[in-house]
């Protein structure tokens, strides 16, 4: 009796089955392998704890633990003292500034914090812009980039806007009758808020200082260009290209990269599970705002105005320093050229094309995967299929240096058929890293958008006559297209940006992305031009794409508001 | 011009179980929908109407049981083979696509050939009345004017049986009322087999040749509208087609001749087969009332009372009495010059016996 009805489920199945085979392949076994070599004694083969114990006597890496940790540690502080009075001012006065510091909260997020990093230290650095200046006119400077306050600097500025969008938003879904209730009751000023509002806006600020704490504690790029070599990813790199993948101390560095990263999603999972706080009601939403005073309005600007101006510097910084010819002991370049875009078009433009080519494919495979496991998770009935969800959602856990380790490792002795060449320096495993790196979030874009569609849509299709298959080509993917789109681009725009896996994968020049040519550019004094204007490039492809699925998904929810009694999906 | 012309064939559900896990959805269900009837399945949220009506389409789990469709078994059926018409309770409309483009997609899944595809399309949009709406997108659409599209969508496949899961629900009053006739009267042009889902007794009366009663997944009565109003088998169907006075009591044998006995003491004589009678039931519209007592004759009883409650509803006053502890509703038709008893008044209260029906329970 059940069994005609479940051959329509055949086909979904294959593909589950399929993209759980893949996602085993290239997520679960690599990071296993990794894991499992950290445990392994290098020599014997047997289980062992001794690389730990190793790596905590080895006062290099005691060292890197505890930089590591210090660093993602203030860079969250920072971040929040950043974040914490622009949340302010938008949530709790009429504040006409509030277009600036939603630009501030987009603009660090286009550019991938390694890129800026080598253009901070020529404006912050002990013989930059600004302590020139300072010197000049007030005879001291400050030692904003010296060592590990170089990188905590350059990711708390890149970073905080995770703080500020979680911690507005939290701020804005207070409803205004929670105050209103408790002033009623007798509670006003800072009583008031550390016993209502703070409580209320909690769960979102530790979601965002969560994200931001292992955003910073995996980053590779940013203190290798500062050259700060002692913290854990750059540790983890460096034995690996340099001693080689049988060194067990990169993989004891990976099981802690892990190990701290499934800490705070689950930090920011626990603050969010069960605290909807979304407490808007009709009609009145966000606290109760006021205007401000003159001299309040004063200080409110330039505040806003100064931080907008420090995150801006890594872009400024990198504009000039790709237009300009000489910029050193000086507070600006000596003179403006285009030489550097013109070596960049004519020498480097392969490191372009990959990165169309890699971006783009792995942009394609992530939509295509995202609207499989959609699909299979939310319409139909297979059992297991919320793993596939879990599964792809994990890459989230797995920072870059620690998958592509796991590639090395796995697949350095697996040679590919035809090119006779490992699969590990074949350049498409670039493309399936970032593919796996990236599928997170073009998964999430993709479930909304699945959701938005209701089921009696499809249902209203199958009646008249057309196959589950069918009603997925005409009915499903064009309505989820919106979504789609906006998965591929952001998708596509943070893949040609990624450094952390591509860096241990490229191997040969020919094979680099956009990514790793600004790396290696940016190694030399005399290569900073051409790697700045490289930077600019990422620059504009990473906010144009952040443009693109802005406005689409803009449109198709306008599209969809415009549809209202189609889509109220009154599921029986 | 090319025309629907749809197959209609009956429907027999014999035995039908579904559940939602351990949710016991609907507890086997018998039933049999002639060919070219109109039928609706009249129940509360909750009853497993819906259920019912998806399960003949072929959504949701895989039933229990018997679906014959023109004598075809279908239960194994996936939905896209079985060729029967749903019209959704929200419309479901594509908003991908243009109103022309809605309709013609089921004859497009069908291969037919593009000329005649759009021959039927249009005879299909010209039936409901929105031939000229054809390039519009469903968002530009009114409610009653996307239901109407809806409608063409379903009939242009020529289905062997309409299905219509609360068609009305999402349209203001006005609207319903013409809706509901026009429905009716393009059912009739096409003889089309139709089983219609809702919640409204008035709906459901007016529309359809027979129905079903449903509640907790069970089919509790099935008839003309007339006769499920009249001939209630238990209190659920009493209660749903209608208001209704409940009475409880008994059976009395008093000097050769047998009375009901409520608990608040009324007696009402009893002629009919008294088998296991708990309860007497008769419509508020069935009872006179009255400023002085009335006495009881051969075919009225009487009571006397006290008003506790008074509605004025225009073309009828809804009063509730009191009588020994029990409350009767009583609707006293209205004219200009009738006097409203207040509350608080003593009446006198008659009812009709031949009105009066036994229940079980």
């Amino acid at each position: 009796m059940a069994q005609p009805i479940s051959s329509v489920q055949r086909g979904p199945a294959t593909i589950g089955i399929i993209i759980a085979l893949f996602l085993i392949l290239f997520l679960a076994l690599p990071v296993l392998k990794v894991i499992f070599v950290a445990f392994q004694d290098p020599a014997t083969g047997e289980f062992t704890f001794i690389n730990f114990v190793d790596f905590f006597n080895t006062s290099l890496f005691q060292e890197s633990f505890f930089n590591s940790f210090y660093v993602a540690i203030m860079s969250v502080l920072v971040a929040t003292l950043i974040s914490v009075p622009l949340a302010y001012f938008t949530t709790r006065f009429n504040f006409s500034g509030a277009l600036i510091i939603q630009t501030l909260g987009i603009i660090p997020l286009i550019m991938p914090p390694f890129v800026g990093a080598v253009a901070m230290q020529l404006l912050f650095g002990s013989n930059g812009s600004v302590n020139l200046l300072l010197d000049e006119w007030f005879g001291f400077t400050i030692p904003f980039m010296e060592g590990l306050n170089g990188v905590i600097f350059v990711e708390s500025i890149h970073y905080f806007p995770f703080i500020l969008i979680n911690l507005s938003a939290a701020l804005v879904n207070i409803d205004r009758s929670m105050e209103e209730a408790a002033q009623n009751l007798g509670s006003s000023g800072l009583r008031l808020f550390r016993r209502i509002v703070f409580p209320l806006a909690m769960p979102g600020y530790v979601a965002g200082a969560a994200l931001v704490f292992i955003k910073v504690f995996d980053d590779l790029g940013t203190p290798l260009l500062l050259n700060v070599n002692n913290m854990l990813a750059p540790q983890a790199f460096l034995r690996i290209t340099s001693i080689g993948i049988s060194d067990p101390m990169g993989y004891v560095i990976s099981v802690i990269l892990v190990g701290f990263s499934l800490l705070s999603l689950y930090v920011s999972l626990l603050a969010l599970k069960g605290k909807d706080y979304a407490t808007t009601q009709k009609g009145g939403g966000g606290l109760m705002k006021r205007d401000l005073r003159f001299w309040e309005k004063i200080g409110c600007y330039s505040l806003v105005i100064f931080i907008l101006m420090l995150v801006l510097s890594p872009h400024i910084g990198l504009f000039l320093l790709s237009f300009g010819t000489i910029w050193s002991y000086a507070v600006l370049p000596d003179a403006y050229t285009f030489d550097h875009y013109i070596t960049v078009f004519s020498s480097a433009s392969q490191y372009i094309t990959n990165t169309l080519l890699y971006a783009g494919l792995a942009a394609t495979f992530d939509v295509i995967l995202g609207t499989a496991i959609a699909y299979v998770v939310l319409r139909t009935g297979i059992r297991g299929r919320k793993w596939l969800d879990y599964g792809a959602t994990a890459a989230l856990a797995v920072p870059g240096v620690v998958l592509g380790i796991g590639y090395l490792r796995l697949f350095h002795s697996v040679d590919v058929p035809l090119i006779d060449k490992p699969l590990a320096s074949w350049w498409v495993i670039i493309v399936i890293a970032l593919t796996i790196r990236r599928l997170p979030y073009a998964l999430r874009s993709c479930m909304a958008a699945l959701q938005q569609v209701s089921i009696m849509l499809e249902e209203a299709a199958e009646n008249v006559g057309a196959t589950k298959s069918r009603t997925v080509w005409r009915i499903v993917v064009p309505l989820m297209s919106g979504g789609i789109l906006a998965g591929f681009v952001t998708s596509f725009a943070t893949a040609s940006v990624e450094l952390s896996a591509t860096i241990m994968l490229v191997a040969t020049e020919s094979d680099a992305p956009l990514a790793f040519g600004i790396y290696e550019y940016m190694q030399s004094a005399s290569g900073r031009g051409p790697g700045a204007a490289l930077g600019i490039i990422a620059v504009l492809f990473v906010g144009f794409g952040t443009y693109m699925s802005h406005r689409i998904i803009e449109r198709s929810k306008r599209a969809r508001e415009a549809s209202v009694p189609v889509t109220e999906g009154a599921t029986p | 011009m090319t025309k629907i012309e749809t197959q209609a064939a009956g429907v027999s559900i014999q035995g039908l179980t579904l559940s939602f896990g351990n949710t016991h959805v609907l507890k086997g269900i018998d039933l049999e929908i002639k060919q070219g009837e109109f039928f609706a399945f009249l129940g509360p949220s909750g009853s497993g109407k819906s259920t019912l009506l998806r399960a003949i389409a072929g959504f949701g789990p895989t039933p229990g049981g018997k679906i014959l469709i023109g004598g075809d078994e279908v239960a194994h059926l996936p939905p896209w083979k079985r060729n029967v018409g749903m019209v959704f309770q929200s419309y479901a409309l594509w908003p991908h696509m243009t109103v022309r483009q809605n309709v013609s997609f089921g004859l497009e899944e069908r291969k037919i050939a593009t000329p005649e595809i759009n021959n039927r399309v249009d005879a299909a949009l010209d039936m409901v009345g929105l031939l000229d709406l054809a390039d519009r997108r469903p968002s530009q659409l009114s409610g009653g004017q996307q239901q109407r599209i809806a409608l063409a969508r379903t009939i242009v496949i020529e289905p062997r049986v309409l299905l219509l899961d609360e068609p009305l629900s999402n349209l203001d009053a006005n609207l319903r009322v013409q809706m509901r006739r026009d429905i009716r009267e393009l059912q009739q042009k096409l003889k089309l087999t139709t089983i219609f889902v809702t919640h409204d007794q008035e709906e459901a009366n007016t529309i359809s040749d027979r129905m079903a009663v449903l509640d907790q997944g069970v089919i509790q009565q099935i008839g003309t509208p007339v006769e499920l109003y009249d001939k209630p088998h238990n209190l659920f169907v009493a209660n749903f087609l209608g208001t209704v006075n409940v009475l409880a009591g008994e059976l009395h044998e008093t000097g050769g001749e047998t009375v009901f006995r409520t608990k608040g003491g009324t007696t009402i004589p009893f002629d009919k087969a008294g088998k296991d009678v708990r309860s007497i039931i008769f419509r508020p519209q069935n009872v006179r009332i009255s400023d002085d007592p009335i006495a009881s004759n051969g075919n009225n009883t009487a009571m006397s009372g006290r008003v506790i409650h008074m509605e004025f509803l225009g073309s009828i006053v809804r009063y509730a009495i009191d009588v020994s502890g029990e409350t009767i509703l009583v609707d006293d038709p209205h004219h200009k010059g009738n006097k409203v008893h207040q509350v608080g008044a003593s009446v006198g209260l008659l009812v009709a016996n031949d009105q009066v029906m036994a229940l079980g329970i």
